[in-house]
């Protein structure tokens, strides 16, 4: 059995531990420009472009910084400006793992190259899932500390990273790259990717501490990636369904906030309800939906509806 | 008659009861631990052969430091400098029975150090000395040859003033549940991401991460710059630099050489700090507390 996934769909966490993924300090408000610095602003060292491709540092006026000549305003080039989508192939090998394939493209509006990405995975002590190593190679952090940026209400989790080696490409406009491979005994759930160019952005340590107070935000290791939602390993042994049910709502809701989904489908709004209402109301009971999916993203949501909660959809 | 001094009414520290106890100067300690640039007070009290008070004793007090402890191999010349913490009042008198207050200030400097008292009336005078240590009571010795090569020590041909890599080698450990037990667990899991991410390296360098029980780590001490900044951010066992690609130094076999952006990366996602961990460019320097948040 196979699910294919195409397009820039995900899904994504658990409950099991953690929490929330909202941002917890507020972002750095809009650079202004270096002429323009209302006096509201005048204890605001710390901005943002409003591309957010790039930290602006206003050094304070009166700082030993200032004095000792180096430059007044500093930009640091997140290197950001990056175009990723995401298609994920779900395959159940016969020791029933769930075997992810990643594809990943940068379209062309991109000016930035991928240089490494990653996947929000929930933290389960003794689930160790099998990555693949080849050009570009997997490996997983360790402490639940990275947010589900598309999915805010849900818990933080750690993040299986593909980075490329020196001497591999990375993957430029309009390139893509597959052979991104997870094996897990984890079922699939709306989970979040993160796409950077792997390119560090080095904040000068020198600069006043009025500053690195300002750079909190910054400070959040998903900040500067761009997010995207997909699929990925979610639900391990022991998931509850409703944190099954949680997780699948608020993936579902981004995609039609994104207009990914269209709000006016029967089907999403069968499962939708069903979600909201029955893991609590019909424990253990399989679903029953009215309206079979159309097309090929609401097909794979609702192969992934069976996986997890034994749907039985027309 | 003679005096001896009892500490068993009193300490510096609510949790100990190891002040002085010896008439002559002893072998330095690190029990009882005093943070850096912290006070700390308590009350003393002065009492003869028969463990009767001395009312209205005099008092003096003074400190001095123990000369290459904490690893600062600095030698004799710049003992000189050596900061150490300071005691008030230096002198007082006892009240009626034999009791005197005593505020000790320490140092940023991660060391072993000693108080010396004296205690006088008119029969006679008692030297008493009161061994202590100022540092973090929350750094841990964090060796782990399976993944971690040892580098910037006398062993490897670097000598900045504190001996081999078995004294550049220790790190916080948080209690559970704080980024999976904090900075050491931090670097450590981080350099297994690293590693999963790098096939065919399961060894890096590691380097500077703090002093035994952390305090300045004057990295400039035999440069004519002893217990100052800068290496500010490895004063506290929050931090470790990692030897990168295009270091030249030849302490560190090219093969274990990282990439410097991919380490951060491994570090941040485990809990280190993104924007105090730099690529100092023949290294990658995670830091895992910001250095806001302890005394320089």
């Amino acid at each position: 059995m196979t699910i294919r996934i195409v397009g820039l769909i995900g899904f994504a966490c658990l409950a099991l531990f953690g929490q929330p993924s909202a941002a917890s300090s507020p972002e750095a408000p809009q650079w202004p420009g270096a002429g323009s610095l209302s006096k509201s602003l005048e204890g605001q060292y710390v901005f943002v472009t409003p591309e957010r491709d790039a930290l602006m540092i206003r050094v304070p006026p009166n700082s030993d910084y200032a004095r000792s000549g180096k430059p007044g305003i500093i930009r640091y080039d997140l290197h950001n400006r990056l175009r990723p989508a995401v298609a994920v192939r779900l395959s159940v090998t016969q020791k029933v793992n769930y075997v992810y394939e990643y594809a990943v493209d940068n379209a062309t509006p991109a000016s930035d190259s991928i240089g490494t990405w990653s996947l929000v995975i929930p933290s389960v002590d003794g689930e160790k899932p099998v990555m693949s190593c080849g050009e570009w190679c997997g490996g997983l952090s360790f402490a639940p500390i990275i947010r589900q940026v598309e999915m805010p209400d849900q818990p933080k989790g750690r993040a299986v990273m593909w980075t490329r080696p020196n001497g591999i490409s990375p993957i430029g406009p309009s390139e893509s790259r597959r052979g991104f491979r997870i094996e897990s005994s984890c079922r699939p759930g709306f989970t979040t990717a993160l796409f950077s160019s792997g390119i560090w952005v080095n904040i000068d340590q020198d600069l006043p501490n009025e500053v690195f107070k300002q750079l909190e935000f910054f400070n959040d290791p998903t900040w500067g990636n761009i997010p995207v939602l997909t699929f990925g390993p979610m639900f391990c042994a022991g998931s509850s369904r409703q944190a099954i049910a949680g997780n699948l709502i608020s993936g579902i809701k981004r995609l039609l906030e994104t207009k990914r989904l269209d709000p006016k489908s029967e089907f999403v709004r069968d499962v939708l309800a069903w979600l909201i209402s029955e893991p609590e109301n019909n424990p253990g009971e399989a679903a029953h939906v009215g309206h079979s999916p159309s097309g090929e993203l609401e097909a794979e949501i609702a192969k992934a509806l069976e996986l997890n909660l034994s749907f039985k959809i027309p | 008659m003679s005096i001896k001094l009892n500490s068993a009414v009193c300490s510096l520290m609510a949790a100990s009861v190891s002040m002085f106890n010896a008439n002559t100067l002893t072998a330095q300690s690190y029990s009882p631990l005093y943070a850096p640039q912290s006070s700390i007070s308590g009350q003393y009290q002065c009492v003869d052969q028969y463990n009767h008070p001395v009312p209205n004793a005099s008092i003096t007090m003074s400190t001095g430091a123990y000369v290459s402890s904490g690893g600062h191999f600095h030698g004799t010349s710049n003992s000189a400098t050596e900061p150490v913490s300071s005691v008030s009042p230096t002198s007082t008198t006892a009240d009626s029975n034999g009791i005197w207050s005593v505020t000790l200030t320490t140092t940023l400097v991660g060391q072993a150090e000693v108080l010396l008292i004296t205690c006088s009336n008119g029969v006679g005078t008692l030297n008493g000395s009161a061994n202590y240590a100022v540092g973090y009571n929350d750094v841990y010795y964090a060796d782990h040859p399976d993944i971690w090569i040892k580098i910037g020590g006398t062993d490897t041909g670097v000598d900045t003033g504190h001996g081999s890599t078995s004294y550049n080698r220790y790190m916080q450990v948080l209690p559970p549940g704080i980024l999976n037990s904090g900075p050491a667990y931090g670097l450590y899991n981080a350099t297994l991401s690293y590693f999963s991410n790098h096939p065919g390296v399961s060894q890096v360098c590691t380097n500077d991460m703090a002093l035994p029980f952390g305090g300045k780590f004057d990295i400039k001490a035999l440069l004519g710059q002893p217990w100052v900044s800068p290496h500010t951010a490895h004063d506290r066992g929050t931090a470790a630099d990692v030897a990168g690609q295009g270091s030249t130094s030849n302490q560190c076999p090219a093969a274990n050489l990282v990439n410097i952006s991919d380490f951060l990366a491994a570090c941040v996602a485990n809990g280190a700090v993104k924007v105090n961990s730099v690529n100092e460019f023949n290294h990658a320097h995670c830091q895992f507390a910001s250095p806001t948040t302890f005394p320089h």
